[in-house]
C-alpha cells in the first residue's frame, strides 16, 4: 500500500467515524439526525439539478463544437509572448468550463510528455490549485436566485491566472 | 454576466458545428449533455444527502461549534458581514474546513446551505451580497491541503515521484487563494462602502 492510496480511500471513512464517535458519545439520536440532514441535502441538490442541465449542455457542446479549439487559438498569442508551454493552454481553458474534460486532458498530457516533465508537472501543479470557475459560480449563485454577481467573475479569473502563473513558475524551479 | 457567457458558448458552437457540417454533433452534445446532468444529479443526490446527514450529526453534537471557533478569526475576517452564532457562519466554516480536506463532496451541500442563510440574509434581493461573493471566490481559488486525486493520476502514468508536486501545490494553491482574498477585498470597497 503506498500513501497517496491510503490517504484517498481512509480520509472520507475517517470523517465520517471521527463525527459518528463524537455524536454517540454527545448522545445525539443519530438516525433521526442524519435522515432530517440528509432530506435537507435532498432538496438542495434537485434545486440545482435545473442549472445543472444548463451548465452541463453548454459545457458539452463547448467540448464537441471545437469551439474550445477556437478559443484556445485566440489566447495563443497571448501566452506565447509570455513563453507560457502551448500545450497547457487548453487544460487551462477547459478546466474553467468542466472538471470531467479537464481531468481527460491531464491523461492526454501525461501519456503524450510523461508526469515527469515540465508539462507533465505545470499540469499537475496547475490542476491542483483551480476549481471549476463557471460551474462553481453558476451553481451557487443561481440555487439562491442570484442575478447580478458584481466583481466575483473578475476576481475568480484573475485568481485563476495568479494559480496558473505560480504552477508554471514553481514547475520550473522543481 | 453569467447568462451572456451561456448564451454566447451555446450559440456559438451551434453556428460552428453548422459552419464545419456536423449539425448532428451539435444535437448529440444537447442530449450527451442534458443526460449526464440527470445523472449526475442522481449520484450527487446520494452522496451529498448523505454527507448533509453527517453534518447534521456533527452540528447537534456540538462538533461543528468546536471547528467554527477554531477557524472562527478567518471566517469573520472574510465575511464580517456574517453573524458568528448563524447557521450561515457554521456552513461556512464546514465548507472551508471540507474544502482544505479535499471532501468536495462535504463541502459543496455546505457551500449551498450556506448559500441559502445567506440569501435571508440579503439586503438587495437578486444581487449578490459581498459575503455571498468572498464564499465563492474562495471556493473558486481552491484551499486543498493535499491534491490526493492528482498524486493517483500521476502514480497511473507511472511518475518517478509522484508527491514531488505537493510542496509546489501548496504555494500555488496558497498564491491563488491569497490573490483571490486581495482582490474580492479590494472589489468590495469599491462596490460596498
Amino acid at each position: 500500500m503506498n500513501i497517496a492510496n491510503v490517504i484517498s480511500a481512509g480520509l472520507m471513512p475517517a470523517v465520517i467515524l471521527f463525527v459518528i464517535v463524537y455524536g454517540v458519545v454527545k448522545r445525539v439520536p443519530m438516525l433521526d439526525v442524519f435522515s432530517d440532514g440528509a432530506k435537507k441535502g435532498l432538496i438542495t441538490v434537485f434545486n440545482v439539478l435545473p442549472v445543472l442541465i444548463a451548465l452541463m449542455c453548454a459545457s458539452s457542446i463547448f467540448v464537441k463544437s471545437n469551439l474550445s479549439g477556437v478559443f484556445v487559438a485566440a489566447v495563443k498569442p497571448v501566452t506565447d509572448i509570455i513563453k507560457f508551454p502551448s500545450e497547457l493552454v487548453p487544460l487551462m481553458i477547459m478546466k474553467m468550463f468542466s472538471s470531467s474534460a479537464a481531468t481527460g486532458l491531464l491523461t492526454e498530457i501525461f501519456s503524450a510528455f510523461g508526469p515527469d516533465s515540465y508539462i507533465g508537472r505545470t499540469a499537475s501543479i496547475m490542476l491542483s490549485c483551480t476549481e471549476t470557475i463557471f460551474y462553481t459560480m453558476s451553481m451557487y449563485f443561481t440555487s439562491v436566485n442570484i442575478k447580478n454577481t458584481l466583481y466575483t467573475l473578475r476576481c475568480c479569473i484573475f485568481s485563476t491566472l495568479c494559480g496558473v502563473a505560480a504552477s508554471a513558475v514553481l514547475a520550473y524551479f522543481m | 454576466m453569467l447568462n451572456l457567457i451561456w448564451s454566447a458558448v451555446i450559440g456559438l458552437g451551434i453556428l460552428m458545428c453548422f459552419f464545419t457540417g456536423n449539425a448532428e454533433t451539435a444535437a448529440q452534445a444537447f442530449t450527451d449533455g442534458a443526460a449526464g446532468a440527470v445523472e449526475l444529479c442522481i449520484f450527487m443526490a446520494g452522496t451529498m444527502s448523505f454527507w448533509s446527514g453527517i453534518m447534521n450529526i456533527a452540528e447537534k453534537s456540538g462538533l461543528i461549534d468546536r471547528l467554527s471557533e477554531k477557524i472562527r478569526p478567518i471566517i469573520v475576517f472574510l465575511f464580517p458581514d456574517i453573524p458568528v452564532k448563524s447557521m450561515a457562519f457554521k456552513y461556512i466554516c464546514i465548507n472551508m474546513a471540507a474544502n482544505f480536506m479535499g471532501l468536495g463532496w462535504a463541502a459543496t451541500p455546505a457551500g449551498l446551505m450556506a448559500m441559502e442563510e445567506m440569501n435571508k440574509i440579503n439586503k438587495i434581493a437578486g444581487t449578490a451580497s459581498r459575503s455571498m461573493c468572498m464564499l465563492i471566490i474562495v471556493n473558486v481559488s481552491s484551499i486543498q491541503l493535499l491534491p490526493v486525486n492528482i498524486i493517483v493520476m500521476r502514480q497511473k502514468y507511472m511518475s518517478a515521484a509522484p508527491f514531488d508536486i505537493v510542496l509546489p501545490a501548496i504555494i500555488a494553491t496558497s498564491v491563488s487563494t491569497i490573490t483571490a482574498i486581495a482582490a474580492a477585498k479590494f472589489c468590495e470597497r469599491r462596490y460596498f462602502r
